[in-house]
């Protein structure tokens, strides 16, 4: 079924049409198999319990979709392993890792040097960002996917993280530099070989 | 001229809100000044922008299927709820 094309709700085809789309974006979020598949199922129960609601005005994929991301953030929510760090210092220490004593980045390496135009570049990048993604800590990385990923608002991340917004910024900020380093190692020496791991953050040419 | 760890934070945090004049104003400074923080916002552009393309090929057709047993187990939850 084309994916922009409204239709009405017809849960009946629900698993034949979307089941695949709602999986693999599922999978991407959760990172396992069954609790994606649990997240789909709930999906598929709660758009059939609020099928009335559905207005047609969306394509039925949409609105799904919409019902798969909050049923994400409430099986991590449920699954929350680590209290929410509310420190003061973890900019402080956020420094210690990638800058020097003058607020200056530290281990310069190469660029990236990703050429947006090329597919096969942007595929591989792709590989090594996934993989990066994961070595992210659980909450610094559920934060980053639902900005990212879910494209929530900070107000919807901090309700379904029961965190402030300055925890949510200081969050975000350590995993994007942490996922930067991780990419630097992994891509900057010829593309997207070997796993990642930890690598180096912080740009060359430090100003 | 703020440093690149304070300019780090505001280009992390301009990808969340509008940074107000003033923040707008000392990050356009320091990055006139710094290729190295000039890099990092660009790359945080890149990481975005493959996010995207990440959940647009999750969504998109064509990529994996769902496994043959979740398919089962799916359809016929939704059967039981169907006729429930």
């Amino acid at each position: 079924m084309p994916e922009d094309k409204p239709v009405e709700s017809n849960p009946a085809t629900w698993v034949a049409d979307h089941g695949d789309a709602l999986f693999r974006f599922a999978l991407l979020r959760l990172r396992d198999a069954a609790l994606a598949e649990e997240a789909v199922q709930d999906t598929f129960l709660a758009a059939l319990r609020a099928r009335e609601r559905f207005s047609g005005l969306s394509t039925e994929r949409t609105w799904l979709v919409g019902i798969l991301k909050h049923k994400i953030v409430d099986l991590i929510r449920k699954q929350s392993r680590e209290k929410p760090p509310a420190d003061p210092e973890a900019l402080e220490r956020i420094g210690e890792q990638s800058f020097d004593g003058e607020g200056r980045w530290k281990n310069g390496q190469p660029d990236w040097q990703v050429d947006p135009s090329m597919a096969q570049e942007r595929s591989e990048f792709r590989e090594v960002l996934t993989e990066c993604l994961e070595e992210l800590p659980p909450r610094q990385g559920e934060a980053f996917a639902m900005r990212e990923l879910d494209d929530l608002t900070s107000e919807e991340i901090c309700k379904a993280m029961g965190i402030t917004e300055t925890n949510l910024w200081v969050m975000l900020h350590r995993a994007r530099l942490r996922l930067r380093g991780c990419i630097q190692a992994n891509w900057s020496e010829g593309g997207a070989e070997g796993g990642a791991g930890s690598g180096g953050e912080g740009p060359e040419d430090a100003g | 001229m703020i440093t690149c760890l304070q300019a780090s934070a505001l280009i992390s945090r301009s990808f969340d809100v509008q940074l107000g004049g003033e923040e707008s104003r000392l990050v356009e400074q320091h990055t006139r000044a710094c290729p190295a923080c000039l890099r990092y916002a660009r790359e945080l552009e890149l990481i975005r922008r493959c996010c995207r393309e990440l959940v647009e090929e999750a969504l998109g057709e064509g990529g994996a299927p769902l496994p043959e047993g979740s398919r089962r187990r799916l359809q016929a939850r939704l059967e039981l709820a169907l006729q429930g």
